[in-house]
């Protein structure tokens, strides 16, 4: 190995990430040749001082924060979609359409719920508080219904 | 290391992290889903490590199947595992803890939104270090825009280990140096020096071949060497 040493081959002598046979090469040439073992120096100093500092390594806790971030968010939409929902059953109450809708609201939720439980488990374990909160949105202007009729 | 008189010659895996055993993260070896930790305590808390350590040993796909149903517990296993990964790259890209944990929340909680639209073409692991890459790319433009701030994150950097004066100062100058560096390079030899990661890791993450990341750790060592030695 007659020519100088490329930072790669310093690079991977340095991390161990040479094959025997080249890192004999490598090694032999060193000796030999005053500039390269000069800045063979100088990059095993760099690599030396940064691994000198701290790594910031993962926690459990971090796991707990980012999946604590997840049902929050989750119940923001669930809200906003009750009150969606709400919203719009009130109007259909003015409307006097409501019982024909919310027949076929239930019904329709009724089918989505079974196919949701079959294929999908998990989402009908999270989604109970959202259906919940939906048959409310439904129910109460039901309720009101007798009510608007009366006055 | 030791001086032959004609050079300096170094043993195979001498150099390692403040002397001992390279600290190597691999995805599938971060700490054990819901082990103990203190701000999960109580019934709640053991039935969801319960539920987390049946699912552990799944692999990528069946839960990333299960997070798309909304199983949080799958979510939180994908997490345990990749979250050194993502750590690492934001760490390596904004030189600031606080930033890096702010950018790896970031992230997943980008994934979680987009599951629904992950098809699987690639592997989970492939997107979600696209997806980091991208939240590291903002934050670096968000820096870049306030200076200010940037030179405190890497203060932030500079200031966590303790050491003598000199050996200090050096550090400090070796730091901003990288700090100077560009991304790709900046994000691989730190990766690999301060958060030990392997070439393999740091190839995936990058989405690079690992001979890039053997010449981005070369060219960036040589540059800080070249500028430190010229200080």
């Amino acid at each position: 190995m007659s020519e100088h040493l490329t930072d790669v081959q310093l690079s991977r002598l340095i991390d161990g990430d040479l094959s025997l046979t080249s890192r004999e090469a490598v090694t032999v040439h060193l000796r030999g040749c005053p500039a390269c073992a000069e800045r063979h120096d100088q990059i095993i100093a760099v690599a030396a001082t940064l691994r000198s500092e701290p790594a910031h390594a993962w926690t459990s806790a971090m796991t707990s924060s980012v999946i604590h971030e997840l049902p929050r968010r989750r119940r923001t939409v669930r809200v906003g979609i009750a009150a969606g929902v709400s919203a719009a059953m009130c109007g259909l109450v003015l409307l006097e359409a409501a019982p024909v809708v919310a027949a076929a609201l239930g019904l329709l939720g009724v089918l989505a719920g079974a196919s949701v439980a079959v294929t999908h488990p998990a989402v009908a374990v999270s989604g109970s508080p959202l259906l919940a909160i939906m048959a409310v949105a439904i129910l109460a202007p039901l309720a009101a219904y007798p009510l608007a009729r009366w006055r | 290391m030791r001086d032959d008189g004609g050079g300096l010659t170094i043993q195979e895996g001498e150099l390692s992290r403040g002397g001992c055993v390279t600290h190597t993260m691999t995805g599938r070896q971060g700490p054990t889903p819901g082990a103990s930790d203190p701000a999960t305590s109580g019934a709640e808390s053991s039935e969801r490590t319960h539920r987390r350590e049946r699912t552990a040993g799944a692999d990528d796909a069946t839960l990333v199947a299960l997070a798309r149903g909304g199983d949080e517990n799958a979510f939180a296993v994908l997490v345990d595992r990749y979250g050194p990964m993502v750590l690492s790259l934001a760490y390596a890209s904004t030189l600031s803890r606080m930033d890096a944990e702010d950018v790896a929340q970031e992230t997943f909680l980008v994934a979680w939104r987009g599951l629904a639209r992950f098809r699987g073409d690639a592997a989970f692991s492939t997107w979600l270090y696209g997806l980091a890459r991208s939240r590291c790319a903002d934050k670096a433009r968000r820096a870049g825009a306030r200076p200010r701030l940037a030179a405190h994150a890497e203060a932030d950097a500079i200031q966590v280990a303790p050491g003598d004066p000199a050996g200090r100062k050096t550090a400090l100058a070796i730091l901003a140096a990288a700090g100077r560096l560009a991304m790709p390079q900046r994000q691989a030899v730190l990766m690999r020096d301060v958060q030990g990661l392997s070439y393999d890791e740091i190839a995936a993450v990058q989405d690079v071949p690992v001979g890039t990341v053997r010449s981005r750790i070369a060219a960036a060592r040589r540059s800080i060497a070249d500028e430190v030695g010229e200080a």
